[in-house]
């Protein structure tokens, strides 16, 4: 075999795939930012507000044989994100990155997927769970933080969290005229 | 050319040998961490995923040795190289940690690229 066709070729193999990288990596996509709902005060004549410390509602990211979705989600700090794997194979819910999901809190697989351990609870299922299983983390830390299935590291999804803001309450009264 | 092209080449040869001799030992004790990397396209033949990862691993031992040999070195350097460039092709969402195996196809492509006159298996005895 040519070696200057061979390594023609493979250098035309690796620009290839930097280009293909380069514009066809996904930019980030839309973060879905969960509100809560707000109630309708057009009917109201009085309004009380008080600030409260209200728990949030849980959000959900299905896992399909197509990956996670949504793909990324914003999240307010101390909010709780549930998996649930829809997909045909296991489902294994990690921190970023593969293999080690050191990223959130700064322990290795191999740390605090072990009996005993006494650390900061990890961004890491420790396992993988058969279809229709589920996951739940809450999440204590702002940031984005990237996750991925352990056992289909191609499959990834982040978790944007916000710095937990003041809760508003709003408690309305009805006319009654 | 180096000045010492038979220490210059051996360093490559036995740089991407450990490459790909690491992965199919630390697989022993994590399985699943190198599963990981497999795309479901290869998960879900129908062959057990482990006995995957296992004949996955003798290839990769296989070349190295071959490497290490330095035997017709083309030919492994040239499939160790395309080998690292698909594992990266199919797992493009890890390219975080993957880029690295970009810079070792580019020592695969070293010994594609060696120069036949000089390549010290030539002038062993």
């Amino acid at each position: 075999m040519d070696s200057r066709w061979l390594g023609g070729a493979v250098v035309i193999i690796i620009v290839a795939l930097g280009g293909w990288y380069v514009f066809s990596h996904p930019s980030s996509p839309a973060p879905i930012t969960e509100t809560r709902p707000v109630t309708d005060q057009t009917s109201t004549t009085t309004t009380t507000t008080t600030s409260t410390n209200m728990p949030l509602a849980p959000v959900t990211v299905m896992y399909t044989d197509n990956g996670f979705s949504p793909a990324s989600v914003t999240i307010a700090q101390g909010q709780t994100v549930t998996w649930v794997n829809q997909a045909s194979d296991k489902m294994w819910v990690a921190s970023g990155v593969h293999p080690t999901h050191m990223v959130y809190d700064g322990t290795s697989k191999s740390q605090h997927c072990v009996a005993g351990y006494a650390g900061p609870v990890p961004l890491d299922e420790c396992a993988a769970v058969a279809s229709g299983a589920s996951y739940s983390f809450t999440f204590d830390k702002a940031g984005d933080w990237k996750y991925h299935n352990h056992t289909s590291a191609a499959d990834i999804g982040e978790i944007v969290v916000t710095a937990a803001p003041a809760v508003t309450a709003s408690t309305t009264t009805v006319n009654a005229h | 050319m180096p000045t010492n092209p038979r220490i210059a080449h051996l360093a490559l040869r036995a740089g991407l040998a450990f490459a790909f001799l690491y992965p199919p030992i630390s697989a022993l004790s994590d399985p699943t961490s190198w599963l990981g990397y497999f795309p479901h396209f290869i998960l879900a033949l129908p062959v057990s995923p482990l006995i995957l990862l296992q004949a996955f691993g003798g290839l990769e031992v296989a070349i190295a040795l071959w490497l290490l040999s330095g035997w017709r070195i083309r030919t492994p350097a040239t499939i160790a190289a395309l080998m690292l460039l698909g594992i990266v092709a199919l797992n493009l969402s890890q390219f975080d940690v993957l880029f690295r195996d970009l810079s070792i196809a580019a020592i695969a492509l070293a010994l594609v690229l060696w120069p036949s006159p000089t390549a010290p298996t030539s002038q062993s005895p």
